[in-house]
């Protein structure tokens, strides 16, 4: 059976009707929008006074637990931070650089964190803390995948900056008694400084991961937020460097190269463990946790020393053993002495014989572990 | 971009609706066109080159079996022997018939190269390896571009029915450009034929709060969806079938529960998201759910989730097989016994392959679209016994208890099917169901297990009451009770109430921010 589409009748040619009438109904219209609109402000803007992370001083606030776990520590004690994502709360250990050179340094980090989330920690670090160098690990500048992706995030980032119930709306879970505050994992975690231990080895059995060639780009969204943090670094004379913690599943040569580039253009020091990972004593059948994703105990042991030895090196950070403030840092190197000793030790509860850890845990004298730098500083 | 990005919901849409308002009504389609392809740009520059092709493909093939109609119209209408006419009008059809053919085969190359090329090159090179091991053919990765099984789609059914005369060719390529590459329904459907939007999408529209109210409604309801239950279940759907081997008994049957909850809040999400984004432009698309979780039977539920795709190759495939001409002679010469079921089994394997093989490229999904044709073929074999059984033993078929047993054994077929979908291989799938029906203890409910895979008691308690809020809505919706004219009736202090409410509950119950991952909609990756 034949159809032919039918088509929009022409429109009639009326008499225009007056200016007046012709916008009475558009005008209804975005009055009704705008009052449903400011309602709902409203109520946003009072559900985030209820959000936001319990100030000093005040009441109202389901969010009892400090959203930032380093404001926790005693005024212009840190003067390290490192941000990043999981490669920072996995793969560097302040106890062990405290041990070492008497450094306090401090992780803020977060599971996938992209660079904004960074710069939301190094502001809220600044309002205690002074530290003399601010340490970006590398992996967050490719969190995205497109601009369109970045821009969301980046949109709802800055919502949660004004709305904090978009930042916090999480906390619901504590209001109503269904999630314990904070968590044992937080706890722990503060415990060692923002370092999140991890016993388990999965080995990486992959060829060499830098072989390849290229620059992968740092996407606009990422360099906003990183040209804020230079900012504002520069502002408090705050020294800043860029880490690349071994990683054969983050890294590659062509990202090392799109870092590089962003050193060299903001003229910031580059450090970065994958270009000769067994040069810092990283064995990848031991010493990842996830088949080359992140370090387990072992493999942060070796990157942090890595990375103190550049330090020591390269800055003048303070020796603090001996301040008001060292019993909090000695606690955290006991309590990280005594999960190493653990996850050794089949009889303590440690999984050893089913990791596979053969090694001798962490001795602090032991030369071996002590290497020189890798570093590579572009 | 997602539909349930912030960046599309708080500045594309609105700009693109202000920016298509303010120009004039003539003007509008090409507002739409133009947002259609930034929105199109915004996942892969280069891939719009993909559906430009198609676009011109698909104009200049409708144009082409149109002329060839004509000219065969305007021929046999010269022509005044009969015979002579009838002999026109077949050369001219068989000439059409060649150009739709060229272009059905140009359109489903360029899906076949795009989505299939990598699957069909890793199999013949594992055959190619048990011939003999030294050829290998290289293993292209060309990407896919965004949407590409649904614009094809659209693309094939417009040629088709140009093909079958149901309506003239467009000439207006613009026009077509729009219908292919709308955005709101490009990258997840439904898919549209071209009688049902393409003469709205054209058209221009004023502003009417009617479909702003209804638009956001929809959309609303669409994130609470996809926010509140799909993508709080993410964690512990990828926990489950991301590791499959660590999983059995209880986990697996809780996995495949919530996978097929998931898929569902996700898909029906985007659409709700979907129809009233396009909505707000005044633009009605067709609905592409409708309850499917209350189907009685497989076919019925095919009938009820993705109904355009369903309706797609009821029309193109199973239509085309078996109405054709071979068909309908077996069928008259085989009235009894067996036999007579051939040709609808031929049809039915042709559309659960397509099916199967629509949704992606891997053993699992031709596996799937196998499960559901030996459903639906043996439902429909044995129906006449039912007839007797019911008939003998005094029993109603419509009886509250038999329906209820109907839809409960519906679901848990349906559970089974999204089982094997969501299985990263065909072996998995067969060692998930063999560990989760023979390793199965009520225990795991008490060990904690469930808490451990990645949804808290506070997870479980947001998922469990947003389902009995989401299948509350359905039972009513089902039951025939309209609920937009009765939200209509309510007085403005209330309605407004249930909105913000409900968009306070997707604000704080959400699953979104800095503790939860993007979870991608699914159904795009098909």
């Amino acid at each position: 059976m034949k159809h032919s589409l039918k088509r929009q009748p022409q429109q009639q040619k009326l008499t225009p009707r007056p200016l007046r009438r012709r916008w009475v109904k558009p005008a209804r219209v975005l009055c009704k929008v705008s009052i449903f609109t400011g309602l709902l402000l409203v109520l946003l803007l009072g559900l985030s006074r209820l959000f936001t992370p319990l100030q000093p001083g005040e009441k109202w606030s389901i969010h009892p637990e400090q959203d930032f776990p380093i404001k926790a520590e005693p005024l212009d004690s840190i003067d390290a931070v490192m941000l990043g994502d999981s490669l920072g709360y996995g793969d560097f250990v302040p106890a062990l650089l405290w041990h070492e050179y008497g450094y306090t340094t401090y992780v803020c980090s977060q599971s996938a964190q992209p660079l904004e989330e960074a710069w939301a920690q190094l502001q809220a670090t600044l309002v205690n803390q002074s530290p003399q160098l601010v340490m970006l690990e590398t992996d967050q500048f490719y969190r995205s995948t497109t601009l369109a992706s970045d821009l969301s995030r980046a949109l709802l980032f800055e919502a949660g900056q004004h709305l904090p119930v978009f930042r916090f709306h999480d906390q619901w879970k504590q209001l109503l008694g269904l999630k314990q505050t904070p968590s044992l994992k937080a706890l722990q975690q503060t415990q060692l400084k923002g370092y999140r231990f991890s016993k388990l080895t999965q080995g990486y059995n992959g060829t060499d991961y830098m072989n390849d060639s290229g620059i992968l780009k740092v996407q606009p969204v990422t360099t906003y937020y990183l040209s804020k943090i230079v900012k504002l670094c520069q502002e408090r004379g705050i020294s800043l460097l860029f880490i690349s913690m071994p990683s054969p599943k983050n890294y590659s040569m062509k990202r090392h190269n799109g870092i590089a580039q962003l050193a060299q253009q903001y003229n910031i020091p580059y450090l970065d463990l994958n270009l000769d990972p067994q040069q810092c004593g990283i064995d990848w059948s031991k010493d990842t946790r996830d088949k080359g994703d992140h370090l387990n105990y072992l493999g942060a042991q070796k990157a942090t020393l890595a990375i103190g030895s550049y330090l020591a090196e390269h800055y003048q950070l303070p020796d603090r053993r001996g301040s008001d403030f060292a019993s909090s840092w000695d606690d955290a190197w006991s309590a990280y002495q005594q999960l190493c000793q653990d996850a050794a030790n089949p009889d303590t509860g440690g999984d050893s014989s089913k990791i596979g850890v053969s090694e001798p845990l962490y001795l602090p004298d032991s030369p071996d572990l002590l290497l020189p730098t890798t570093a590579t500083n572009n | 971009m997602s539909y349930n990005a912030p960046l599309f919901l708080f500045v594309f849409l609105p700009l693109s609706w202000v920016v298509t308002r303010l120009v004039p009504r003539r003007w509008q389609w090409l507002s739409l066109l133009l947002f259609s392809w930034v929105y199109y740009l915004s996942f892969s520059p280069r891939m719009i080159l993909v559906l430009l092709f198609i676009i011109c493909c698909t104009y200049l093939s409708g144009l082409v079996i149109e002329s060839l109609f004509n000219r065969t119209d305007l021929l046999a209408g010269q022509a005044a022997d009969r015979q002579v006419r009838k002999v026109i009008k077949t050369r001219g059809k068989r000439q059409a018939k060649l150009a739709l053919i060229a272009a059905i085969v140009i359109i489903s190359g360029v899906l076949v190269l795009f989505k299939y090329l990598a699957f069909f090159t890793t199999n013949l090179n594992q055959l190619l390896r048990l011939v003999s091991s030294s050829h290998s053919l290289p293993l292209l990765k060309l990407g896919e571009p965004l949407g590409i099984s649904f614009f094809t789609l659209q693309a094939l059914s417009y040629l088709i029915d140009v093909f079958r005369r149901k309506y003239k060719a467009e000439r207006h390529w613009g026009r077509l450009a729009l219908w292919l590459s709308f955005f709101p329904q490009i990258m997840e459907g439904p898919i549209c034929r071209y009688d049902q939007t393409a003469a709205q999408l054209y058209a221009g529209h004023s502003i009417r709060f009617s479909d702003l109210v209804s638009g956001g409604q929809r959309i609303i309801w669409g994130l609470f969806k996809k926010v509140v239950i799909a993508d709080r279940l993410n964690p512990l759907v990828t926990a489950v079938f991301d590791h499959p081997q660590q999983q059995a008994g209880l986990t697996v049957l809780v996995g495949a529960f919530c996978y097929t909850m998931q898929l569902y809040a996700d898909f029906s999400g985007s659409i709700d998201i979907v129809i009233g984004s396009a909505r707000l432009f005044g633009i009605a698309l067709p609905e592409n759910f409708n309850r499917p979780f209350f189907s009685r039977s497989a076919s019925e539920f095919w009938r009820r989730w993705h109904i355009s795709l369903g309706a797609w190759l009821r029309d193109y495939i199973f239509y085309s097989i078996s109405f054709s001409h071979r068909m309908k002679q077996f069928d008259k010469k085989h009235r009894e016994g067996l036999w007579r079921f051939l040709p609808l089994a031929l049809a039915l394997a042709a559309v659960w392959l397509c099916n199967g093989l629509w949704h992606g490229a891997g053993w699992q999904y031709i596996f799937y679209g196998f499960y559901y044709f030996v459903l639906i073929l043996a439902s429909n074999i044995l129906e006449p016994v039912y007839k007797q059984i019911f008939a003998r033993l005094g029993w109603s078929r419509e009886s509250r208890g038999w329906q209820a047993f109907q839809i409960g054994r519906t679901f848990l077929l349906v559970v089974i099917g999204e089982l094997i979908f969501r299985s990263p291989s065909l072996g998995q799938a067969f060692g998930l169901i063999r560990r989760g029906f023979s390793q199965f203890r009520l225990t795991a409910l008490q060990d904690g297990r469930l808490l451990k895979l990645g949804l808290d008691k506070a997870d479980w308690i947001v998922v469990g009451l947003g389902l009995v809020l989401l299948f509350g809505v359905e039972s009513i919706q089902e039951s025939g009770l309209k609920l937009s004219p009765r939200l209509r009736q309510l007085p403005r202090a209330g309605r407004w109430a249930l909105y913000l409410g409900l968009i306070l509950v997707i604000v704080i119950a959400g699953a979104y921010g800095r503790n939860y991952g993007e979870v991608p909609l699914i159904y795009a990756g098909f």
